[in-house]
Formats: C-alpha cells, sequence, structure tokens
C-alpha cells in the first residue's frame, strides 16, 4: 500500500509538471489549448529518441524536450494569432500534425527505455543515502523548480502582462503590450513544460508510446479544477501550489480507482470517460448553481 | 503636435457603406483640451479609435509631432496616447489587485524580466493612490473586479496618466457612471490634464460639460466637423447655442434634446 501510494505521488508530481502547463494556457491566458495531448509526446518521442541513441546526458535531454513543446506551442500560437484560425480548432490542428510527427520522431510507435541510463536511474544511482525514495526526490525537485520559476516568471513585467492579456485584451492594448507575443509566449512556455513533463514520465514508466498523450487536456483540467476548488486564491503562488496539489489528488484517486475499482465494476478503460465526466461536473454544477441563484433573485 | 490631416474612415459591411469619418483635418498644441459633442453614428468615437490606431483609416494621416503613425500598431501607438472609454470594466485587468494594474500601467513602453512590483515601486504607487481620495491606497491588494464602477474609472484615470502620455483620449469617460461619480472622475481628470498640461481630446453627451472643459470645442454630424468654437467664443457659449447650432443642421436626435432638460 505504501509503495502504491508512493507510485502516486510520484505520478502525481511529474502529471503536475503538464497540469502547469494547462493552468498556464486555461487558467492564466484563457486560451483552452489542445496542443497539449500531442506536445506531451513530443516530449516523451524527443526524450526517448535521445536517451535510446545515446551522446547526449540525460538532464540535458529534459531541457531539448522542453524546447521541442514549446515549438509545437508556437505552431498553435501562429496559427491563431497570424492566421486567425480559432484557439480550440489551432490546437487540434497542431494536435493532429504532431501525431504523425511524433511517429517519424520514434520511428514507430513506441519506444523502450528497457536497460538505458535515464536520468531517473542516473540519480537512483548517484542519491544512494535516499534509497527508494531518490527517484521521489528528484521527480519533487523538478516539479518545484518548475513551479518556482513559473511563479517567478508572473511576477515580472511580462509575466503581469500575460496575465493582463487573459484577463483583457483591449485594456492590456491600451498599455502598450502586442497581445499576439503574449499569446506565442504563454503557449510555448505551457507546451514546453507539457512536454517536459512527458519526458519525464516516459522515463518513470521506461517507454514513451505515441498514444500516450490522449486526453491530457482533461487529465491537465482535471488537476486544475481539483486544485482550484481546494484552495481560493487569486495569488500567483498558491494558484500554482493548488495545480500540483489537485495533480496529486487526482493521480491517487486514478491510483485508487484502478486498485480497487472492480469492485464497483470498473474497468481500467473506462478511466478517461470516468475523468472526463468528473471535468464536466466540475465546470456545469457551478453553472448550474449560478442559474439557481439568479433564478431567486429574479422573483 | 498631433495633426490629423483629411482623414476618413469608411465601414464596408457587405453591399453596405458607412462613411463614418469624412475628410477632418485637426491639428492640436501641446496642451489643447478639445472637447467633442455630436449626435449618436456622428463619428466622434471612430475619430478617436484613428488616433488610438484601433483600426487604420480609409484615407488621410496621423502625424504625431514629426513622425507619421499613420500605420504604426494601436499596442505601439499606446506607448504614447492614453485612452479611457465608457465602459469602467474595460480598462483595468479584473483578476489582478489594484498594485497590479497600477504597474502594469507604469511601463508603457519596454517590458523585461525584472520583478513588476518591488516594496519601493509599491509605497510609490500607494502615495499616487492616495492623492486621488477615493480611498483605494487601503485597498492596493483588492482585486479590480471587487472594485465599484467609480473606483475601477478613477484607477483607470489614474492608470492613463501614471506616465503622462502625449495624447489623452477620453471617449464618454463619465457616461457609464452615477451622476456622483461622474462629477468625480470629470474633476479628476481635469485636474491631471491641467497639472501635467496633456493634450486632450474628450468625447461627451452632456453640453454643459463640453463647454465648460477645455479651450476648444468641435460639434461633429455625419462624419463633419459641422462647428468649431475656440478660446473666448467658447468660454461664451450656451447649452441653448449649442442645440440651436444643431437644429440648423437638421440634427434632430432624441438624445440630443434629453440632454438639454439636465
Amino acid at each position: 500500500m505504501a509503495a502504491l501510494l508512493v507510485h502516486a505521488i510520484e505520478q502525481g508530481l511529474a502529471y503536475g509538471i503538464a497540469a502547469l502547463g494547462v493552468f498556464l494556457t486555461y487558467r492564466i491566458l484563457k486560451f483552452p489549448d489542445l496542443t497539449v495531448d500531442g506536445s506531451f509526446v513530443t516530449g516523451a518521442a524527443i526524450a526517448s529518441l535521445l536517451l535510446v541513441n545515446g551522446g547526449v546526458d540525460p538532464f540535458s535531454v529534459l531541457l531539448l524536450a522542453f524546447a521541442a513543446g514549446a515549438a509545437a506551442g508556437l505552431i498553435t500560437g501562429i496559427l491563431n494569432t497570424r492566421f486567425g484560425i480559432t484557439n480550440l480548432l489551432a490546437g487540434v490542428l497542431t494536435m493532429i500534425m504532431l501525431y504523425s510527427i511524433n511517429l517519424r520522431i520514434m520511428g514507430r510507435p513506441n519506444l523502450s527505455l528497457l536497460r538505458i541510463p535515464t536520468a531517473l536511474r542516473v540519480v537512483e544511482a548517484a542519491w544512494t543515502p535516499l534509497g527508494s525514495l531518490a527517484i521521489l526526490a528528484f521527480i519533487a525537485l523538478l516539479t518545484i523548480i518548475a513551479k518556482l520559476a513559473l511563479d517567478a516568471f508572473l511576477r515580472t513585467e511580462i509575466g503581469f502582462a500575460l496575465r493582463a492579456t487573459g484577463d483583457s485584451e483591449r485594456m492590456i492594448t491600451a498599455q502598450g503590450v502586442n497581445t499576439n507575443s503574449m499569446k506565442l509566449l504563454g503557449l510555448a512556455l505551457s507546451n514546453g513544460l507539457v512536454a517536459l513533463s512527458g519526458a519525464l514520465v516516459a522515463q518513470y514508466g521506461g517507454f514513451a508510446d505515441v498514444g500516450m498523450g490522449i486526453g491530457m487536456i482533461v487529465t491537465g483540467l482535471a488537476a486544475v479544477i481539483i486544485g482550484g476548488s481546494l484552495i481560493r486564491s487569486s495569488r500567483v503562488g498558491w494558484m500554482t501550489t493548488s495545480v500540483l496539489i489537485g495533480s496529486l489528488i487526482y493521480r491517487i484517486a486514478v491510483t485508487l480507482a484502478l486498485r480497487y475499482g472492480h469492485v464497483v465494476g470498473f474497468q481500467p478503460s473506462d478511466l478517461k470517460l470516468i475523468t472526463a465526466v468528473l471535468v464536466v461536473l466540475a465546470l456545469v454544477l457551478p453553472r448550474i448553481r449560478e442559474q439557481r441563484m439568479r433564478k431567486v433573485s429574479a422573483c | 503636435m498631433l495633426t490629423l490631416e483629411r482623414i476618413s474612415k469608411t465601414f464596408q459591411s457587405g453591399a453596405d457603406r458607412v462613411v463614418a469619418v469624412r475628410a477632418i483635418d485637426l491639428a492640436f498644441e501641446q496642451g489643447d483640451f478639445l472637447t467633442i459633442i455630436g449626435s449618436n453614428g456622428a463619428g466622434k468615437s471612430t475619430l478617436l479609435s484613428l488616433i488610438a490606431g484601433t483600426f487604420p483609416p480609409t484615407e488621410g494621416k496621423v502625424l504625431l509631432g514629426e513622425q507619421d503613425i499613420t500605420n504604426v500598431p494601436a499596442h505601439r501607438r499606446a506607448r504614447r496616447i492614453g485612452r479611457i472609454v465608457q465602459d469602467p470594466l474595460a480598462g483595468t485587468a479584473p483578476s489582478m489587485t489594484v498594485a497590479e494594474n497600477l504597474a502594469l500601467a507604469m511601463k508603457r513602453g519596454r517590458r523585461g524580466l525584472r520583478f513588476a512590483l518591488s516594496r519601493r515601486l509599491l509605497s510609490k504607487l500607494r502615495d499616487r493612490v492616495a492623492a486621488l481620495n477615493v480611498g483605494l491606497e487601503d485597498r492596493m491588494d483588492c482585486r479590480a473586479s471587487l472594485l465599484s464602477g467609480g473606483e475601477r474609472q478613477a484607477l483607470t484615470v489614474l492608470m492613463a496618466t501614471l506616465v503622462p502620455p502625449e495624447v489623452l483620449l477620453l471617449d464618454e469617460h463619465t457616461a457609464a457612471l452615477d451622476p456622483r461619480n461622474a462629477v468625480m472622475i470629470t474633476s479628476l481628470t481635469c485636474l491631471f490634464v491641467e497639472r501635467l498640461h496633456l493634450t486632450t481630446l474628450m468625447v461627451t453627451h452632456n453640453m454643459e460639460q463640453a463647454i465648460e472643459a477645455g479651450n476648444r470645442l468641435i460639434m461633429m454630424h455625419k462624419g463633419e466637423i459641422i462647428h468649431e468654437l475656440r478660446g473666448e467664443q467658447k468660454q461664451q457659449a450656451t447649452v441653448s447655442e449649442l442645440v440651436e447650432m444643431f437644429a440648423q443642421h437638421h440634427v434632430v436626435d432624441d438624445e440630443l434634446l434629453l440632454e438639454r432638460v439636465f
């Protein structure tokens, strides 16, 4: 049971980085970005390919995955800002492009990392005093660095401009900001984080698979929404903390559901359906409550 | 310093063409304060949008100082031109705090990776807010969405003048407020405009306000300037005179008549 929990926490943190990316687009930029289903795999694919081929140290691989994801985000951004394609469609188009690109990168539908010196294996061998907790410590460290870096960025002058872009484009244009540049920047950072998460998850699971990103946007949203309902704050630091907590809770719930779900008749394959339905409920319930309140006040 | 040269704007939607602004020439000296009145659809807001760069003119030029800014995008012009619109919600970022909004306004030009809100800046901003006398200095950490319409518009006025712009555009910026707040925002605006000696254009429906504020007045109808008053001529004008002038141009507008009552 304890081992199961540790696994859930490790995964929750690794996927948490992707959730931070989804948070940046969905919550801050108010841009529902579906690119993430593809860029998550791009990160995993690039990292796996480089690790299998060797020659690049496993930590630089993580940075390269980030860069690849950022490039994917830029494609969506350019489709949206330069060519005027709506945000949802721009994301879907990039996601579909990435499906083929990811297959090209890997050369086949999946790549195994069996017996490859991944970042996690290097850390496990180096941080022996921590024993079996070395991997957890490394993933936690990486996630916290990503969170703190994002927090710091959102407190800079450019970060302020990015937040205001999501709030009111008209207002921030009047303050001398090019909102298109802000969208490009936000999408690049967001998908960079998502790809970094993909690279980490691939190393954790020991493989990259072309289908591993399906539903990433919903998983990310689940973390953002769960976290946001537990910690209500408009302070950036608290918001990103809430996202990571949301991701942890989601992953623990998934682990328990996969372990004990059969008791109530669920199969592992039902997971995405259940997640999506939960996200729908989380999105719809506040609206229904609001409508009811309005009806009452109308009387 | 600001010059409009035969500027025109035609909106086209399918087969319909609407000439919103028709070959207008206007030149401003530093510190000029022009009020603009006219019926609905006279082209007042379009004129301001052409100066702000919201859309390009169909014909004509906009010059600021020595520079032709006709093709400069709105966000780049915003470094030199401030604009306040009617909707009090449009001038501030709702999910950001009063202090954060002001920090945004401190940076009209280049933005970098420095932290946007230092302790020193915060205390400096608090002093500036305190000078408004609307009690916002105690609510620096309050989100803008929680402020009242009057408070938000006061914040917007401060944001537009925090770094003095070369030109300030006021687009009926008190029209959505209750009378008490409208008076407060008007006096606040006039205070800043006078103190900073700002070149200002103000669109208003309130003819009394149009006569009282500023040193120049234009009356617009169907995209053209139908009358212009300056200096002493303007000071001595009365509301009934203005209404009569509109009537000479066959402007029979319900809204115009309504304003006369007040």
